[in-house]
């Protein structure tokens, strides 16, 4: 089966298919608090509902202003009672601002334009005249300003024009924030902070051969070992020494390519297979040489009948050859070796060794 | 037959019975593409899950250029793949037992007999980043260029990831043909 044969089998099986997601994931969807959030903002400040609310509050206000008599109408505002004409001003803020929210909607233009708006619209309604004054007009504005004299023209003769603005403002905000809050609730995509972190990585290591070694990096964007594993470790069990070669997005956003020294030792302990003690001064003792440093040493020795004919925990200690004063026929002989070696791993070893006399 | 006009409208007023409808029309689809991108199960749900609320939270900028089809598979195989650049950059796949048994060989479950579950197993035992290459370029389409913006690497590592998935696909393959036929 050739590479490109793969390719063509999976794209081919895969291309249309469909799994079944279990029954209560939906649930989870709907329960999840930033959808849930988002809903609720997006059933406010829909321009439907919005605009029918507003314009029935719009309705109520101004159907009780028309029972306030003309007179009243023209004294100083001072002498107006107080909720009467707060609530006047904001009636037609919410009028006009409601229009523009919705302008707003359509066009998506920013805070900045459609309070501009609003202030032409203010200006506009102030001076009781339905003009473009402000040149820069644009035709939603000019719309606007047409829908406006059905009820609030009067009213508006003696709205102050400061707290109108206010108004608007004040009214206009969440429409306008509605934009960046909709952004705040996206899952945060993914984004290496340059600043959180260095770049770490394991250091040049020796170890004794075959054992395991892991090989890690740590803060980076990516890792992939040039051996051929994407994984912010790689976990080796090295025959001889080597340089691992790792490609790194640091937290900068750099590439680099960081290189790990393994060296490797052999620390297996040097066992021989047979043994003289024959008091020629050569190969008189069975005894069992370490490379390296060596813990909790056990050395122990069999007859092949399974009795155990000589213990030791000394490594510079071997055996002579002897059981009890006695000296033991040549043959073979069963050893067990137990030690732990310089990384604390303990290790357990048993073979034969045969005695010659 | 569903009006996608009219649920993308009722979306996008963040109504929940639209959205729920939505959801019916593209879960199957869009587990589908999850299944593939991710490790097991579970991990494909929570890529759905995130997707779906993507979906709906954005859905006010789907402009109904390309279908929107289109666009929600984007969205799932662009989540699927944040998900995995979240896992490196925490190193939350630090794993190693699981990936040497990925490159072990597979042992394929009696009851799964389908090729499409088979090759699916297979997929799901690649090492994340090849089962990402590996599904961008081969099933989805992408580039290697894009590719390698997606995954943040360069694209001679997104062609090394990808020959590599190849690779352990055709043992896995292999094995299992091998296997078969010692079976009978």
């Amino acid at each position: 089966m050739k590479e490109k044969e793969i390719g063509e089998l999976f794209k081919e099986t895969f291309k249309d298919f469909k799994a079944q997601p279990s029954d209560e994931l939906w649930t989870k969807i709907s329960e999840n608090k930033n959808l849930k959030a988002y809903n609720v903002r997006k059933k406010f400040l829909n321009p439907k509902t919005l605009s029918f609310t507003i314009g029935s509050v719009g309705l109520f206000v101004a159907a009780l202003f028309y029972f306030i008599s003309p007179e009243t109408k023209l004294i100083n505002q001072e002498q107006l009672p107080v909720t009467p004409e707060y609530l006047q001003t904001t009636l037609i803020d919410k009028d006009s601002a409601c229009l523009n929210i919705q302008a707003a909607m359509k066009t998506e233009e920013n805070n900045h334009v459609a309070t501009s708006k609003t202030r032409v619209i203010s200006t506009d309604t102030k001076s009781g005249e339905i003009t473009h004054q402000n040149s820069s007009v644009n035709k939603d504005i000019a719309d606007d300003s047409q829908m406006l004299p059905s009820t609030p023209v009067s009213i508006t003769m003696i709205a102050p024009s400061t707290s109108q603005d206010e108004a608007i403002e004040e009214f206009i905000k969440p429409a306008n924030l509605n934009k960046p809050t909709e952004s705040n609730l996206l899952p945060i995509p993914f984004s290496g902070d340059p600043h959180s972190a260095l770049l770490q990585y394991s250091r040049d290591t020796a170890v004794c051969k075959n054992s395991k070694v892991v090989l890690f990096v740590k803060n980076s964007l990516n890792v992939q070992w040039q051996i051929g594993v994407q994984a912010t470790t790689l976990e080796i069990y090295p025959e001889e020494s080597d340089i691992y070669y790792v490609d790194v997005l640091k937290p900068d956003g750099k590439d680099t390519t960081l290189a790990i020294r393994v060296d490797v030792f052999d620390c297996g302990l040097y066992i021989p297979n047979a043994f003289t003690p024959n008091g020629d001064g050569i190969n008189d003792q069975f005894k069992v040489e370490a490379p390296m440093d060596i813990t909790n040493f056990t050395l122990s020795i069999f007859e092949t009948s399974g009795r155990l004919i000589f213990n030791t925990h000394n490594i510079n200690k071997g055996w002579d050859g002897t059981y009890e004063g006695k000296k033991s026929p040549s043959g073979a002989y069963l050893y067990i070796i137990t030690y732990t070696d310089r990384i604390g791993e303990k290790h357990y070893e048993k073979g034969q060794i045969v005695l010659y006399r | 037959m569903i009006n996608e006009k009219e649920i993308i409208e009722g979306c996008k007023a963040g109504k929940e019975k639209y959205q729920k409808m939505l959801y019916q029309h593209f879960s199957t689809t869009l587990m589908g593409i999850c299944m593939r991108y991710a490790k097991n199960t579970m991990e494909a749900e929570d890529i759905l899950q995130d997707s779906f609320i993507k979906i709906f939270v954005k859905i006010s900028s789907f402009r109904g250029e390309g279908s929107l089809e289109a666009w929600v598979r984007q969205i799932a195989v662009n989540t699927a793949i944040n998900a995995y650049r979240k896992k490196v950059a925490t190193g939350y796949d630090l794993d190693i037992d699981e990936l040497q048994e990925s490159i072990k060989d597979v042992k394929v479950s009696t009851t799964d007999k389908t090729t499409l579950n088979l090759l699916l197993n297979f997929i799901n035992e690649l090492p994340d980043g090849y089962r990402a290459a590996f599904n961008l370029y081969e099933i989805d389409g992408y580039s290697h260029k894009e590719i390698a913006e997606m995954l943040g690497c360069t694209p001679v590592t997104v062609r090394t990831q990808l020959h590599k998935a190849k690779l352990a696909l055709k043992k896995k393959i292999e094995t299992h043909l091998k296997n078969d036929l010692e079976v009978l």
